[in-house]
This record gives C-alpha cells, sequence and structure tokens, in this order.
C-alpha cells in the first residue's frame, strides 16, 4: 500500500504515536487516511471525539441534533458556558479543530434518522455508537449491518458503562440479538444520573477500539493481520467496584438484523 | 445444586432450566442480558437451557445513555 509521506509537522505533532511499534509511521498515515463517523456528542461523543481528532483521525463526521445546555457541561467536556444553546456537533467541531488543524471535521446538526444514515454510514471507514436513546441504537446498529461497517457501541447510566465492537463481516451477535426488547426506553444519563469519569473511560475506550482498529494490520504489513478488538464481546464496566466484565454476544440465529443472512 | 447469580451464591434444590430460574428469582426480564458461564443466552434459548452444579449467571441491565 503506498502511503503519502507525513510532513515535518506531523512528524512532530504525533511523535507519540508513531514512536509506539503498535502504531508508527504506517499507522499514523492511516489514521490520517480514516473516516469515523460518530454520533451523539454528549458525555461519550465528547472524549471519543476528542481522542480520535487529537491522534489525527483525518476526517470525523459529527452528528447531533442537541444544543448545549448548563446541566451537559458536568460531563461534556468539549463545551463551555459560552456553548449554551449552540449546536452541539458544531461546537464540538470548532473545539476539536482548534486543538487540531491538521484534520478534517464536519459538524451535521440533524437528528440521526434511517435516511441520513444510510448516506453517512456509507462514507464511513468506522462508525461509534455514542447516543443516549435505544431507538437510535437501533437504527444505527441496523444500517452498519446492512453496509457491513462496524460499529463500536457504548452506554452509559450511573455508575454503569456498557461497550461492544461489533463487526459485520464476523460471526458474533448484534446490538438487537444483544437487547431484542426495542419497546422499553431504559433510564438514561438525563432521568437517571451519570458519573462524569464513567462517561469519559467508555468514550476513551471508543476510541481505543477505533485507533486499534483504524491501524490494523501495521505491525505484520501485508502478512498476518493482527485483530486486536474483541468483537462480539459485551464489555461492562461497575464504576463503584472498577470492574469490568466481559461477557461473549453469539449471533442470535433469529435475529431479524443479523441473524437470517449468517444463519447456520 | 449451587449456582451464581451476579456473583451471589443460590442453592438449588431441584433440576431447573435458565427461564425458572429467572421466573422463581423474579426477575424482570425486560431490556436485560443474561449470560450463563460468560456467555449471553438469547431468549429463545432460556427455557431448554438446563441448570448445573457450579453455572455461573450474569444479568447485565441494558443502559442507553450516552
Amino acid at each position: 500500500m503506498v502511503h503519502n509521506k507525513l510532513n515535518d509537522e506531523q512528524l512532530l505533532r504525533y511523535s507519540s504515536n508513531i514512536l509506539m511499534k503498535e502504531i508508527g509511521e504506517a499507522g499514523q498515515q492511516r489514521l490520517l487516511k480514516s473516516h469515523v463517523l460518530i454520533i451523539g456528542l454528549g458525555g461519550l461523543g465528547c472524549p471519543a471525539s476528542q481522542y480520535l481528532a487529537s491522534s489525527g483521525v483525518g476526517q470525523l463526521t459529527l452528528v447531533d441534533h442537541d444544543t448545549v445546555s448548563l446541566s451537559n457541561l458536568q460531563r461534556q467536556t468539549l463545551y463551555s458556558v459560552t456553548n449554551i444553546g449552540l449546536h452541539k456537533a458544531k461546537q464540538a467541531a470548532d473545539c476539536l479543530l482548534r486543538s487540531n488543524p491538521d484534520i478534517n471535521v464536519t459538524a451535521v446538526t440533524e437528528k440521526a434518522s434511517q435516511q441520513n444514515l444510510e448516506t453517512l454510514v456509507a462514507a464511513a471507514d468506522l462508525v461509534l455508537d455514542c447516543t443516549d436513546n435505544r431507538k437510535t441504537r437501533y437504527l444505527i446498529n441496523q444500517s452498519c449491518y446492512r453496509l457491513k461497517t462496524p460499529l463500536i457501541s457504548a452506554a452509559a447510566r450511573g455508575f454503569n458503562g456498557q461497550l461492544i465492537a461489533l463487526n459485520p463481516e464476523h460471526d458474533h451477535g448484534c446490538y438487537q440479538c444483544l437487547y431484542p426488547d426495542s419497546v422499553t426506553e431504559p433510564l438514561n444519563c438525563s432521568n437517571a444520573g451519570i458519573a462524569a469519569p464513567v462517561v469519559g473511560i467508555i468514550g476513551a475506550s471508543q476510541a481505543l477500539n477505533a485507533i486499534n482498529y483504524l491501524t490494523l494490520d501495521t505491525i505484520t504489513p501485508n502478512a498476518l493481520t493482527i485483530d486486536k478488538l474483541p468483537w462480539g464481546y459485551l464489555q461492562s464496566f461497575n464504576g463503584l467496584t472498577q470492574h469490568w466484565q466481559t461477557l461473549y454476544l453469539p449471533r442470535d440465529t433469529s435475529c431479524p438484523v443479523c441473524g437470517g443472512e449468517h444463519a447456520h | 445444586m449451587r449456582i451464581k447469580i451476579n456473583d451471589q451464591g443460590l442453592e438449588l434444590t431441584e433440576q431447573s432450566s435458565l427461564a425458572e430460574l429467572l421466573s422463581a428469582q423474579n426477575i424482570d426480564t425486560t431490556a436485560i442480558a443474561v449470560a450463563l458461564n460468560g456467555k449471553i443466552m438469547h431468549r429463545g434459548h432460556w427455557q431448554q437451557t438446563k441448570l448445573n452444579d457450579g453455572d455461573t449467571i450474569t444479568l447485565v441491565q441494558a443502559v442507553a445513555g450516552g
């Protein structure tokens, strides 16, 4: 694979990435050529987008129709009081570009829907689900499976955080298999509270998974691919005990989203 | 037969299925994932899954906040 050479400023800006054998210059070039779609710019999307922007993911698309409110500032660290009432996606994009003008950031202030997700997901190499509601989570899962785009889905509430990396090309289950009841809306951050560092830890984990995925085979280019992601494992974090639990999610062969095509 | 549910030990006097256990423990199964020995069990399999001594059951409540 032919890579564009990094310029002197990029070599310096990303030197901490490049120094690691797991990323190196080839991995950095991959990050700069990557496009990540981040849906939801709240407590998860802020740290996730911040680490991906600073690490030099070349194109970020940020989707959020919501505006900044005072109660968001407890955990949504990209915003300040002067942003209250303004669109999160635009404010986040401005903040990320101030830190790293070397990348492109696009803000989408429409609500994620089945229609716009098709176009947005199709343009991306990877999707991060950082939303605050089940309905959108199911739509994102459907689009990613239809378009075979990997998805890092995360959620948090109270002191609990959850994360799962889903690859439609693999044999594990999808978000619909994990929580098949689409009717009940569980409590979210606005009505049940959230410990700010918990959502920070989970959002940062999404970014870490994304970087690991995007720099996937740089250790042994043109040879064996080293897959560093725990695809299909639900990782649940308890912020009170600081204990991570890992559970494997098999494919539900009756799943309307992923079951039919891959059913054995 | 001794099993564990979310790290709590439980003595079962008779053979039961995963579905029977959840029902006997009055567990609200709406929006939860149920894992047996580290593997999530889909709803359609709860009835036919028989529990064995030493099994570990993990209940994970869906969260949607972000």
